[in-house]
């Protein structure tokens, strides 16, 4: 009956607890999306549990999917787009024919075995294949080229430019269309999201870069650009402009202090500097009458810009150019030299045209669009000069987006491409060249073709190492560390390495901490919580859970927006402008980076309310859009306008549109000039527009699955998200199919009885780690000073914590003529492996005992693999590799399991940033035990709580024992109690209603003399994580050992037996505590001691040396300085060998050291 | 000295400061614990160790400098222990020849 009774109390305050969330997830329903912060359910303990869904998670799929669809988009339209784009080869040969190569078309297809490849049950290559064998997930690059002899079209050539890696789910591989069940039956994990290559059997992913945003001219100063040229100042209006096939280059419009501007361009990273006015007149043939009327629109009272750009008009003239065509063909010809991969007979106005197409705002096609752009960035320019607007600054979220991978991979190709365009020409001339009379016939072209290989090594290299290495270097800042390893150390770690964006390598070697900061406009795009410590805190960032990377919109709804605009009170550039009015009586708007026209101050904020409604339904603009209004009329404000974005790899996240009460993507400027609200009761009326998704939403998602993070000393958090990442736990289920080089797997896992509701969202149960251990808060032992804890030894012998290391390892062969097989001549090895020549899976393996024996051909002898390791062994999976060609050497992988269960000095963490080395595997008779003869699994020391103020974790130990003590699941999602309804209360009286202390302590009795405590002890459950850093990799021990040659020190490294470096510092502590003979045995004894010659009357002791001589049939030493001769005095002394090699060193540059012997 | 530690609770023995106060004024004027001051070291081997060794090393060639292994950086090269603690002084003992 009580019992009954107290459960009832329970439902009870539930109720009261959670009525606030339960109405906004009702709410949320309503508004039919799937932004809610559930609670957590028990439902592993439902018949559901384990059963494969019969959809993929959205939550799960989103991780992957901006890399996948930026793949996509590359598969679907990107690839045509950058061939299209490929510059084709123009070259004469000497008999006077003209050349044109070109690139028709490529395309991509899916990895499959090579034609004619026997004994195969399915074309189709799949990944898990890929993974278990150790290869590249890789399909063909077709492409087809044009040929073009003095105009006459040849037919057109295929030509297979070999394989390259396919990313992952995408559409070219053969996972995109598969549903759970399908998926593993091709060894895959249900929830699969893809966004990686596999490259040598090692998944890896382009890393998400911040990069400036594209097609928006921004103003900043960098005092780098003063050294550009003479009077350059450190201003300029910078854009960043963006193609369709995301080729990108830079333009900045530099302030000169003159009063003049200057337009920066690049072409294959040289940088030019022209003035902007003799751009403009080549842009458009106009004359200069309506240039200065079109840049001085709105501004007509500027006396200051009207003088500057009278000036600039003028240089213009006076250096003789008067006329369009004039401006074309100076261009022409100043850059006829650098351009030099354009055809020798062109025009100069032709190669203007070149210039304008490639390197002038790339990001438009027509050259007025472009010439209005231009006209804006001088209006905006000449705003900052006159201090009228801000300089924006490049380190604020609102100025970024993302470089994906999709993008990037096409970018490479692209540029490779090229590159083997450049190669083909170079072939055929050097073909040409010694042959009089060469005319380029079919066989001949084919033959070049055979010769100019392929571009699948390069890309190869790219994805193994991250280094790029390109001609134009693709407008990035940095070339190294661009694809990273995926690693599967846990779930989290898996999962958060898709959500990763950094802000470049290059800001990692920046002293000022400035890009490291966390601005107030990155709210609810990247996580606050979630960043590393050391070197690159604040650089690599994680976004949100809700956060998404837009992908390529329908490029008909994109067309559809600016009569949208007109509709809702735009007016177009051309349209019929009654009358002219001032700068900051309009805004001008612009779309991606193209100037469509103007809108009246006072319509402005109408059009865009307008504009936020058509976004959130998404039919006639898309639901990407970002819709910027910069206001006007604050003083040195950022400068006004309507800025609006559709472009793919911006960052966008989902807020509640308060008018529309449906969801809306804001992007990181959009935000920044919206009100948004996180409760309704938090709302302005009239003021806030929009409301967050949830409270949650500007956590990452690994930042979302730490208890109660608010209760927490925020470096708390920061500190789980990093251990949480480093956890042992279940990283995989296809254990019989991965050959990961490492893996970490924890025997025993457990649910938490604590936990956020998002930890059930992404199905951390399915991939659990960490273990709910019975905590006791108290000071025990003594061996738990300095955060050390105790374990039960009766608990570890129960299986507490037990894991397993599993390591992979592939043994290939070095010729095909080599073959795994059993030395006949050594019958022992029968003991340890079959006849194959390899071992049986299951058994045990010691060090140094055979796991693999095989016929080298090369040095026509069997070759035994030996176990190296120090640990005990078990062989878990032993595979034999196939091949696709009989070329490639036959290749076995043998997978290790070393168990792992925990020792004194293994790494062990709760959930609240508390890490902790185990100190001792105390007997659990000697452990302190509770009134109802419970003892605990873990003896925690309570001085670790004062300084850290986890609170959180002390939650939790009351939490996870009422949890336990009723059979239910806490939540423990932040925000959800206050302080006038704690935590600590609910949880006590949840303590109290089953019949336990309402602070969560219990009387205790020691458990070596069996006396009651004195002290209540704070006891209770906490899920504690097993961190992957074990003693068993970490011990280093040296007596005696390896040596360096040159040093004849001991050398470093645990691996090699190396000694632990004792260093300057450390000299320097035993020279402060007297302790000299200590201090002589450690760099002396210990380390490089000799005994060498020393030549007491010339004092040197490289001149002495022994000479063997034969007497009779006796060999005799004699020493004997070879300065000195027969007058040397030659004594034998102890010295370090670093001293002679010091000496030697000297003597190399004509310096000589002299030692006198005092005799004691 | 004391005084900016005691804030911290950190209580510093004197004869650590006087140590220092010893080393900085015993040319007779202040001295800072630079590169400046060690360039009136009478050990080269000690000077080098210290900072910019090639220029202490090119003062001592060009000067014949000698170094006379009682600094604990020079005796550490040549692998005897150091001048100071325990090795400030030796045990002579007295063998009983029968």
């Amino acid at each position: 009956m009580c019992v009954s009774a107290s459960v009832c109390i329970v439902i009870k305050w539930l109720c009261v607890g959670w009525c606030g969330s339960c109405l906004m997830v009702l709410e949320m329903f309503a508004l039919g999306c799937s932004y809610v912060d559930a609670e957590p359910s028990l439902k592993n303990l439902s018949a559901d549990f384990g059963k494969i869904p019969e959809k993929q998670d959205d939550l799960l799929q989103s991780l992957g999917a901006p890399h996948v669809e930026s793949f996509n988009y590359v598969l679907r339209e990107g690839l045509d787009k950058a061939v299209k784009d490929i510059l084709p080869i123009e070259f004469e040969l000497q008999n006077g024919d003209r050349i044109r190569i070109k690139f028709e078309s490529a395309k991509l297809c899916s990895p499959v075995v090579p034609p004619g490849s026997y004994g195969v049950k399915s074309p189709y290559i799949f990944p898990t294949e890929c993974r278990q064998r150790g290869i590249t997930y890789k399909g063909h690059l077709i492409t087809k080229l044009s040929f073009k002899i003095n105009d006459v079209q040849l037919a057109l050539v295929e030509k297979d430019l070999g394989q390259i890696p396919i990313m992952v789910k995408s559409d070219a591989c053969h996972l995109s269309k598969l549903n759970p069940s399908q998926l593993i039956a091709k060894g895959e994990h249900a929830e699969e999201w893809g966004g990686y290559f596999i490259i040598g059997g090692h998944e890896r992913l382009i890393r998400m870069l911040q990069m400036t945003r594209r097609n928006y001219p921004f103003a900043v100063t960098r005092s780098s650009w003063k050294q550009r040229g003479s009077l350059f100042s450190d201003l300029g209006i910078m854009i960043r402009c963006v193609k369709d096939d995301q080729t990108s280059t830079n333009n900045v419009l530099h302030f000169v202090r003159d009063g003049s501007a200057k337009l920066m361009f690049s072409y294959k990273r040289n940088l030019y500097y022209t003035p902007i006015m003799l751009i403009l007149k080549c842009l458009l043939d106009v004359c200069d009458e309506y240039i200065m009327h079109q840049l001085m629109a709105g501004y007509e009272e500027d006396t200051y810009m009207k003088g500057c750009l009278m000036n600039m008009m003028q240089a213009l003239h006076e250096e003789g150019i008067h006329t369009h065509h004039e401006a074309k063909s100076y261009i022409g010809k100043t850059f006829k030299a650098r351009f030099y991969d354009v055809a020798s007979w062109t025009t100069d106005e032709e190669i203007c045209d070149f210039v304008i197409r490639h390197s002038l705002a790339i990001h438009l096609d027509n050259n007025e669009d472009k010439f209005n752009l231009y006209i804006l960035m001088m209006q905006k320019l000449f705003s900052v000069v006159q201090n009228k607007c801000c300089v924006e600054g490049g380190d604020g979220l609102m100025m970024h987006e993302l470089l994906l991978g999709g993008h990037l991979y096409l970018q490479l190709i692209k540029d490779k491409m090229q590159v083997w365009l450049q190669v083909l020409k170079s072939i055929i001339l050097k073909k040409a060249k010694p042959t009089a009379g060469f005319t380029l016939t079919n066989s001949e072209l084919n033959w070049a073709l055979k010769k100019s290989g392929t571009i699948e090594s390069s890309l190869n290299a790219f994805f193994a190492t991250g280094n790029l290495h390109t001609s134009s270097g693709l407008g990035l800042l940095q070339d190294k560390g661009l694809t990273v390893l995926a690693e599967n150390i846990n779930r989290m770690r898996y999962m958060s390495h898709f959500r990763s964006v950094h802000r470049g390598a290059f800001f990692q070697e920046m002293r000022t901490s400035e890009p490291r900061q966390l601005l107030p406009e990155a709210w609810g795009f990247i996580c606050p919580v979630h960043t590393p410590d050391g070197a690159p805190c604040g650089l690599l960032n994680h976004l949100t859970k809700y956060c998404e990377v837009t992908s390529t919109p329908d490029p008909q709804i994109v067309a559809n927006i600016p009569s949208v605009l007109v509709s809702l009170g735009m007016v177009p550039l051309k349209g019929v402008r009654l009358i002219t009015l001032n700068h900051n009586e309009q805004f001008v708007v612009l779309l991606d980076g193209k100037v469509l026209g103007h809108v009246e101050k006072r319509e402005a904020p109408r059009l865009v309310d307008r504009l936020h409604i058509l976004k959130t339904d998404g039919k006639r603009v898309p639901q990407t859009l970002e819709i910027v209004l910069v206001p006007m009329g604050r003083k040195c404000g950022q400068f006004p306008g309507l800025f609006l974005f559709t472009g793919p790899a911006r960052m966008m996240r989902p807020v509640i549109n308060l008018a529309a009460q449906k969801v809306e993507l804001i992007g990181t400027f959009e935000q920044v000039y919206m009100d948004i609200c996180i409760y309704p009761k938090e709302a302005y009326e009239g003021i806030t527009t929009h409301q967050e998704v949830t409270d949650t939403s500007f956590l990452s998602n690994l930042a979302c699955l730490i208890p109660l993070p608010d209760c927490n000393q925020s470096p708390r958090n920061m500190y789980q998200c990093q251990m949480g990442k480093q956890t042992m736990g279940t990283p995989c289920h296809t254990w019989h199919l991965q050959a990961e080089t490492k893996l970490y797997r924890l025997q025993t896992p457990a649910s938490p009885f604590f936990r956020t509701g998002h930890y059930d969202l992404v199905g951390l149960d399915e991939f659990a780690m960490g273990t709910n251990a019975v905590v006791a808060v108290i000071s025990y032992t003594g061996y738990d000073m300095e955060d050390a804890m105790i374990i039960n030894k009766a608990s570890y012998e129960r299986g507490f914590a037990h894991g397993s290391v599993y390591k992979s390892e592939f043994i290939e062969l070095k010729s095909q003529k080599s073959h795994f097989g059993l030395d006949p001549e050594r019958p022992e090895l029968q003991a340890y492996l079959d006849s194959d020549g390899l071992p049986h899976p299951g058994i045990l393996l010691k060090e140094g005992q055979p796991y693999c024996c095989y016929y080298d051909d090369d040095e026509a002898k069997f070759q035994i693999e030996k176990w190296k390791g120090k640990e005990d062994t078990y062989i878990d999976i032993v595979r034999l590799c196939g091949t696709l060609s009989s070329q490639e050497a036959t290749k076995a992988c043998i997978v290790f399991r070393i168990p792992r269960n925990p020792s004194v000095g293994d790494k062990f963490a709760s959930r609240a940033g508390q890490k902790g080395i185990c100190s001792y595997l105390w007997p659990e008779q000697d452990l302190p035990y509770t009134e109802t003869g419970l003892i605990p699994d873990i003896v925690f020391n309570p001085h670790g709580f004062p300084s850290r103020m986890t609170i959180a974790m002390m939650i939790e130990v009351m939490a996870g024992k009422s949890a336990a003590l009723h059979g239910l699941v806490h939540d423990a999602t932040p925000f959800r109690f206050s302080e006038e309804d704690t935590a600590m209360d609910y949880f006590g009286k949840m303590l109290e209603a089953g019949g336990y202390n309402y602070y969560g302590t219990e009387k205790m009795y020691s458990g070596i003399d069996g006396c009651e405590m004195k002290a209540d002890i704070f006891f209770g459950i906490v899920h504690y994580q097993r961190l992957r850093h074990m003693v068993s990799d970490k011990w280093q021990v040296r007596s005696t050992g390896p040596i360096d040659v040159l040093t004849h020190q001991p050398v470093k490294g645990r691996r090699r037996g190396g000694g632990v470096r004792f260093g300057e510092m450390e000299r320097d502590s035993l020279l402060s505590h007297g302790s000299a003979f200590l201090l002589q045995d450690r760099l002396f004894h210990c380390s490089d001691k000799t005994t060498m010659m020393l030549c007491q009357t010339c004092g040197s002791i490289l001149t002495p040396v022994i000479i063997v001589q034969r007497h009779g049939d006796q060999y005799q030493q004699e020493v004997h300085c070879k300065v000195c001769q027969e007058k040397g005095k030659v004594e034998e002394v102890e010295m370090p060998y670093i001293f002679r090699y010091l000496v030697a060193q000297l003597a190399s540059v004509n310096i000589k050291i002299k030692i006198d012997v005092i005799e004691q | 000295m004391q005084d900016v530690f005691k804030v911290y609770g950190i209580i510093v023995d004197p004869r650590h400061l006087l140590l220092i106060a010893d080393y900085m004024t015993f040319s007779g004027k202040y001295e800072p614990f630079s590169r400046k001051t060690i360039e009136d070291n009478a050990s080269p081997l000690q000077q080098m160790s210290f900072e910019s060794s090639v220029n202490f090393l090119k003062i001592a060639v060009t000067r014949g400098k000698r170094d006379d292994l009682v600094s604990p950086s020079s005796r550490l090269m040549v692998g005897q222990p150091f001048i100071g603690g325990t090795g400030m002084f030796s045990l002579l003992h007295k063998l009983s020849v029968s």
